[in-house]
């Protein structure tokens, strides 16, 4: 029943239509967000709200605003992730950093041996994408979906991968 | 004895002569700048005349007069293209039709092209308005090009070998600079018609999607995406892709016992009558093989089953040996067959 | 990794060793039967328990099932291997063709010299005064692998000629195609379809027309790639795991350094990411499979010189990455949604996304407007808008490979596998999972492309195979069994747990499942078996005309080897022609070996390879001016061609001549191209209506064009074939293949001299000869020594004696005086 609401409610918008008409994630958010859960379960309200957010896309319906989601969101972030997440994240920013660093100075100073700024960047990217897979398979909330991944063997495909990624990089950065 | 008397007489007569004579003279030169003249302001008046019909029109049409009197007659001093053609209907020639368009956009290209100047103009000769001009030049045969040089009568090489070539604009406007030097760069107006039905396919889709967003079943039902799915590759293993390229005729009419044949001999083409055969048969081999699963699978009466089940299995068996049986008539010692032959 | 397999899976193994026992030996055939049949009633007996799989030793039925699949698919093999002998067992075991000698010689430089010196390897007897780089313009894949094969062989003392490896490559990888299309068929449906496709892709024409023994080109290791990328990626597409996206990678970079149409695979696996987003079937293991996959396969694929910096520059490669970002994008919003509320998540989501798609969109216009990305080369362009290369590209609208498709080439290459593979296709999409989808996507994409292109038939083919073993299979399962249990309907998605966040009316098998058991139990009543029996027996008699039909085909039409024709008699004995090998190898032991050999560029790789002389242009191609240049030397006459093979440094020049066997190949057939390419190059001198009589017509007998008859082609080919009379009945100097008679006989040359003529005349060498020490005048020259030899003669004539009366009248009474005229 609450499909069909969600359903005829999304009309407009092809995309929008698309994700909130999934509104229970499965197992994987039953299990690991009681307080995802029952927030979003709030009757009435919410989705009355909601639907004049959706008719209008501006982003200041309702009583929030851009700045206090995010707030609520690093609060929320900050409790409820396991420690080892924590790190891979830290992990991740770092990352990302240096790609983005990477891309600074190619904009800067010139693209000049551009198979070792590839390699570079592509190395950044790189790592970036095989840790967020890493995150992704030793989450506990996803557990039910990688049933034939243990978290040891998700970190060994994680060296396997980082070797090959190397590898492959060390070979083109010329 | 004459001449001995006269000496005294002529040589009074003597200056006088030379005065008519240097006043002849005089005359004839006069004669001769007025007929330069004339000539030069016939030839201008000419040439203005033209630049005026082709500033109305890229390609000018002319009858027998005006094509004696421009084309043919001296002074010259441009080149004209002529294309001889009979574009009236009843006519019926379609290549001079087609042979025109191709004209056209090349005398356009030339009209609006930098290059432009008068020394080469482009003109059009139909045989229902300059059929005598056909009978001067000993033509025919429609379409033919032919260009005339501003002095000299035209060579063997100033008619195009249309056979030969063909009548692209492009290969027209190499022909025009072999023979003129003038290049000609051809432009085609850029054609939108793909572009606005592709947007109007788009839009199509959207509004269709958009009205019926309350009740969107339809795009989640298998079987319409499976039938799409089948008709998709129905089309192009039956070779409409071919058809489509290539253009064949529906089926083929044999003249002379009227005997129409809907598949092509050879295996290397094939008519559009037959592409649907094909893709006929196809389908039905593909709806036996589906049947036979549905009669294995689906639940009911055992006997209706067992008829489905015996349909389809038919279907198969029998479609695809009539498929073969025609592949055997295209391709000549092919040695096998299944029930037919 | 869960098997899909029905219960009564055992039997398909029986019906796929009868089709494939029809076409390898029969001993080996009909005891893969008996083995079958007896294994079949063995195993009905004990009623399939649901399987994991070819785990288990030789415990009943596992143990049996996996010695039965590993036997199919060894007879697949050699099955496969053999139908591809046919060239080799009737002549001999040699290249076949053109673009083959060319690998086969880069192999053979890669195997004496080492891997550096290939890939570093700047030919200089090839386009002689320019030479080639070959290491960046080859996909290195297919050299490479041969090289590696020879080399581990040799180390084990095995001591095999490179030219067998290369010979026999093709054949060999067949076999593994058909195991990588077994993989790939049991992840899509189930064991047996698997095991029927395997055999279908060993005999089907489509595939060996470009793998028999001998064609030593990139398509044979290719398609063998290929099949095993999209193996891997379906597998981990289902498992989610990084382990066998890498695999999946590492198959990628085979596939990209074997073949150019890896654009193919880079372009569909995008297209299937994105399907299965639209199809709200998105999922982490989609998203870890392919964020990882384009990744490394991306810096993968630009380890190979050809390919160099293309994937981010050009248009082909664009899709990928955008999907990739939008993956990206979809997969963050995905995560912030179940962080927030639905409210929150919705202030967020549209400013978010439409910067982001905004920024996206911008960012792929302002690079193509600026030209960073190349717009679709031409090749790939000409796929979409089919009119275009008539127009625009001619070369390509000239190859005869390059013609769009007729039904008879469909049912010639694929038999009954073309008419069941819809059916195939229907069974997929109507149960549908994540990798039904990709399969269906393969198939339409395919089948367009095919339709379009002659040469894409081959990337139909494995699709095809596996689309009609599924159809074959799924009738097999429920006409094949006894009637004493009623299969299950196949299970269509046991790993996928998404699906159940999908709306109920999509899938109904959860429930449903269950219904339909504990209803077949009440109502259980089968077909009878005589249906089928009828049904089964009718199935296999179709399956054994394709089998006949595949190796028909192969024997008659894929097996010859270009470089050496057959001819039959009217008793059938077999006359071979093998003049052009005759001659190559005249060239290659009577020639100076840094001497340059001429010819059209249809032969520049035959004489690289066989006869190991420097060429002026070959079949590569990739310079029109040169080829141009010598089409206008072949094409004008002797003295103005004598002064382009002196620039070039020309020492023999090399034509196929066909009048005295009536082969239509030759160069005298092939003349107008010439004439078309140089004349494109250098309009001036070279016309092409020059060539052709006043009529339109192309004449070689006595009405041809003077500048025909005198042009260095002609005489080249025509030179003392004016003595030469074949048939009693035809005047000599008769052109059988233009059925004429030649109108230039007396043909002679100033500087050319005839080095050798092949024993059918097919081809002819002609040696350029050099400079004359002193140049003969074309005049006589006067003469200034002339010493008076004569005594003087005195002019007194008995006419002009002193006295004497010139003309005098001579009067004799009664007769009439002579009136001599003064």
């Amino acid at each position: 029943m609450l499909i069909l609401r969600m359903r005829r409610r999304s009309g407009p918008a092809f995309c929008a239509r698309a994700l909130p008409r999934m509104s229970r994630k499965g197992f994987s958010s039953a299990s690991g967000h009681p307080g995802g859960q029952a927030l979003r379960r709030k009757p009435g309200d919410n989705s009355s709200v909601a639907m004049s957010g959706a008719a209008s896309a501006s982003s200041a319906s309702g009583a929030n605003s851009v700045g206090s989601v995010v707030r609520r969101f690093l609060a929320e972030y900050s409790s409820g992730t396991p420690s080892r997440l924590k790190v891979l994240d830290a992990y991740l920013l770092y990352v990302m950093l240096t790609g983005a660093l990477q891309f600074g100075y190619c904009l800067g100073v010139g693209t000049f041996p551009f198979n070792s700024f590839l390699s570079g960047f592509i190395s950044a990217v790189g790592s970036f994408i095989l840790g967020v897979c890493l995150r992704i398979q030793i989450n506990p909330q996803n557990k039910t979906e990688f049933q034939g991944i243990s978290p040891e063997r998700a970190f060994a495909d994680f060296l396997f991968a980082s070797t090959i990624l190397h590898l492959v990089v060390i070979n083109f950065v010329g | 004895m004459a001449s001995s008397s006269s000496p005294s007489s002529s040589s009074s007569h003597l200056p006088s002569r030379g005065c008519l004579l240097f006043l002849l003279f005089l005359l004839l030169c006069v004669q001769l700048g007025e007929s330069q003249k004339k000539k030069e302001n016939l030839l201008a008046e000419k040439v203005e005349q033209l630049m005026e019909w082709s500033s109305r029109r890229s390609v000018v049409r002319m009858n027998g007069d005006k094509f004696r009197r421009f084309v043919k007659a001296p002074p010259r001093n441009y080149s004209v293209i002529v294309m001889f053609t009979a574009l009236q209907p009843q006519r019926q020639c379609s290549v001079c039709r087609q042979a025109n368009e191709e004209y056209q956009v090349l005398a356009n290209s030339w009209r609006y092209s930098s290059a432009f100047s008068n020394k080469l103009f482009f003109t059009i000769v139909d045989y229902d308005e300059g059929a005598d001009v056909f009978q001067q030049l000993n033509m025919n045969s429609a379409p033919t090009f032919m260009h005339f040089p501003p002095k000299g009568k035209p060579k063997r090489a100033d008619t195009f070998d249309l056979q030969r070539i063909g009548f692209a604009a492009e290969q027209l406007a190499k022909w025009i600079a072999d023979r003129t030097d003038v290049h000609i760069r051809v432009f085609r107006p850029p054609n939108y018609s793909g572009t606005i039905a592709l947007a109007l396919l788009v839009s199509l889709v959207g509004g269709l999607l958009y009205l019926r967003r309350n009740n969107l079943e339809f795009i989640y039902n298998k079987t319409g995406w499976a039938m799409a799915a089948l008709c998709v590759v129905f089309a192009m293993t039956s070779g409409q892709m071919w058809n489509h390229i290539r253009g064949p005729p529906y089926a083929h009419k044999n003249p002379q016992n009227g005997q129409v044949s809907y598949i092509h001999g050879s295996s290397q083409a094939q008519f559009v009558a037959e592409s649907h055969i094909i893709l006929l048969l196809n389908a039905a081999i593909t709806m036996g093989m589906v049947l036979l699963n549905e009669a294995a699978t689906s639940k009911g009466d055992v006997g209706k089953r067992r008829i489905i089940c015996l349909v389809g299995l038919g279907l198969v068996v029998f479609f695809f040996s009539f498929l073969l049986s025609i592949f055997r008539s295209k391709y000549h010692g092919y040695p096998y067959s299944f029930l037919i032959k | 990794m869960a098997e899909h397999s029905a219960p009564d899976q055992k039997h398909k193994p029986g019906a796929a060793s009868a089709s494939s026992s029809s076409s390898s030996n029969s001993a080996a055939g009909s005891q893969a039967l008996v083995n079958s049949r007896s294994s079949s009633s063995a195993t009905a007996t004990g009623a399939g328990p649901p399987t994991g799989g070819l785990s288990g030793g030789l415990s009943q039925p596992a143990g049996w099932q996996s010695l039965l699949s590993f036997t199919i698919l060894f007879l697949a093999w050699l099955a496969g291997f053999s139908s591809r002998l046919f060239a080799v067992i009737r002549f001999e075991s040699i290249i076949h063709e053109f673009d083959p000698w060319f690998n086969y010689r880069s192999t053979h430089h890669l195997a004496s010299h080492g891997f550096y010196e290939f890939l570093n390897w700047f030919d200089e007897r090839a386009w002689y005064p320019l030479g080639r780089i070959v290491g960046g313009t080859v996909y290195p894949g297919l050299m490479v692998t041969a090289g590696l094969i020879h080399w581990i062989l040799n180390m084990l003392n095995i001591t095999v000629h490179i030219r067998d490896v290369c010979v026999f490559l093709a054949p060999v990888f067949s076999g593994l195609t058909s195991i990588s299309t077994f993989l790939l068929t049991r992840e899509l449906w189930n064991q047996g379809a698997g095991l029927l496709a395997a055999c279908f892709i060993a005999i089907v024409p489509g595939y060996i027309s470009r793998s028999v023994a001998g064609s030593f080109d990139n398509e044979g290791i290719a398609i063998f790639a290929l099949q095993f990328t999209y193996y891997l990626w379906v597998k981990s597409v289902k498992t989610g795991s990084v382990f066998w996206t890498i695999c999946c990678c590492l198959s990628y970079f085979y596939m990209v350094s074997a073949w150019g149409g890896y654009v193919f695979i880079i372009n569909l696996i995008p297209l299937h990411v994105f399907v299965l987003l639209l199809m709200q079937r998105y999922s982490r293991r989609v998203y870890i499979a392919y964020s990882t996959f384009y990744i490394v396969g991306l810096i993968l694929s630009m380890q190979i010189p050809f390919v160099g910096f293309q994937p981010i520059r050009t248009s082909e490669h664009m899709a990928a990455a955008g999907v990739f970002a939008l993956l990206q994008a979809y997969a963050f919003l995905q995560y912030m949604r179940d962080r927030l509320t639905k409210q929150e998540f919705q202030t967020l989501f549209f400013l978010g996304i439409s910067l982001a798609a905004g920024v996206v969109f911008l960012s792929v216009i302002y690079l193509t407007y600026t030209g960073y990305i190349a717009p679709w080369s031409g090749r790939f362009y000409s796929l979409w808008d089919t009119g275009y290369a008539k127009i625009h590209i001619p070369i390509i609208a000239s190859v005869s490979e390059h013609q769009p498709t007729t039904w008879v080439s469909f049912f010639f290459d694929l038999h009954i596998l073309v008419c069941t593979f819809p059916a195939g296709l229907w069974f997929c999409i109507k149960n549908i999972n994540d990798e039904r989808v990709f399969v269906a996507l393969y198939a339409i994409s395919a089948v367009y492309f095919a339709g379009v292109m002659v040469r894409l038939m081959l990337t139909l083919t494995p699709v095809v195979c596996m689309l009609s073993a599924i159809a074959f299979s799924n009738v097999f399962e429920h006409y094949l069994g006894d009637d004493m249990k009623r299969e299950n309907p196949p299970i269509e998605d046991s790993s996928d747990e998404d699906d159940k966040r999908n709306p109920g009316n999509l899938y109904d098998k959860a429930g449903k499942v269950r219904k339909h058991i504990s209803e077949q139990e009440k109502t259980e009543e089968g077909l009878g078996p005589n249906i089928k029996s009828i049904v089964t027996m009718l199935m296999l008699m179709l399956l054994m005309m394709f089998a006949v039909h595949c190796t028909w085909v192969t024997s008659n039409a894929y097996s010859s080897p270009s470089v050496v024709l057959a001819s039959y008699n009217h008793d059938g004995t077999r006359n071979i022609l093998d003049d052009f090998r005759e001659a190559y190898y005249w060239l290659r032991q009577n020639t100076d070996e840094h001497a340059r050999v001429m010819s059209w560029w249809d032969y520049g790789y035959q004489i690289a390879g066989m006869a190991n002389r420097t060429t002026l242009v070959d079949n590569n191609t990739w310079n029109n001016s040169h080829i141009a240049l010598v089409g206008k030397a072949m094409s004008s006459n002797e003295t103005a061609a004598y002064e382009i093979m002196r620039s070039l440094d020309v020492d023999y020049v090399l034509i196929i001549f066909g009048g005295v066997i009536g082969y239509s190949g030759d160069d005298i057939n092939k003349f107008l191209w010439m004439v078309r390419i140089a004349e494109g190059e250098h309009p001036k001198d070279i016309r092409e209506s020059d060539y052709f009589t006043p009529q339109g017509e192309f004449r070689v007998d006595k009405a041809g064009s003077p500048t025909l008859l005198n042009c260095l082609m002609y005489k080249m080919s025509y030179y003392r074939f004016g003595e030469m009379q074949l048939d009693f009945r035809t005047p000599p100097g008769f052109d059988r293949t233009r059925n004429a008679e030649i109108g230039n006989k007396d043909i002679k040359f100033k500087h050319l001299e005839e080095a050798f003529t092949s024993e059918h005349w097919l081809v002819r060498i002609y040696k350029v000869k050099k400079l004359d020490n002193r140049e003969t005048l074309e005049h006589k020259p006067r003469l200034t020594n002339i010493l008076p030899k004569q005594k003087y003669l005195s002019k007194k004539t008995a006419k002009r004696k002193r006295g004497y009366i010139k003309n005098k009248l001579i009067l004799k009474k009664g007769k009439r005086p002579n009136r001599k005229t003064v």
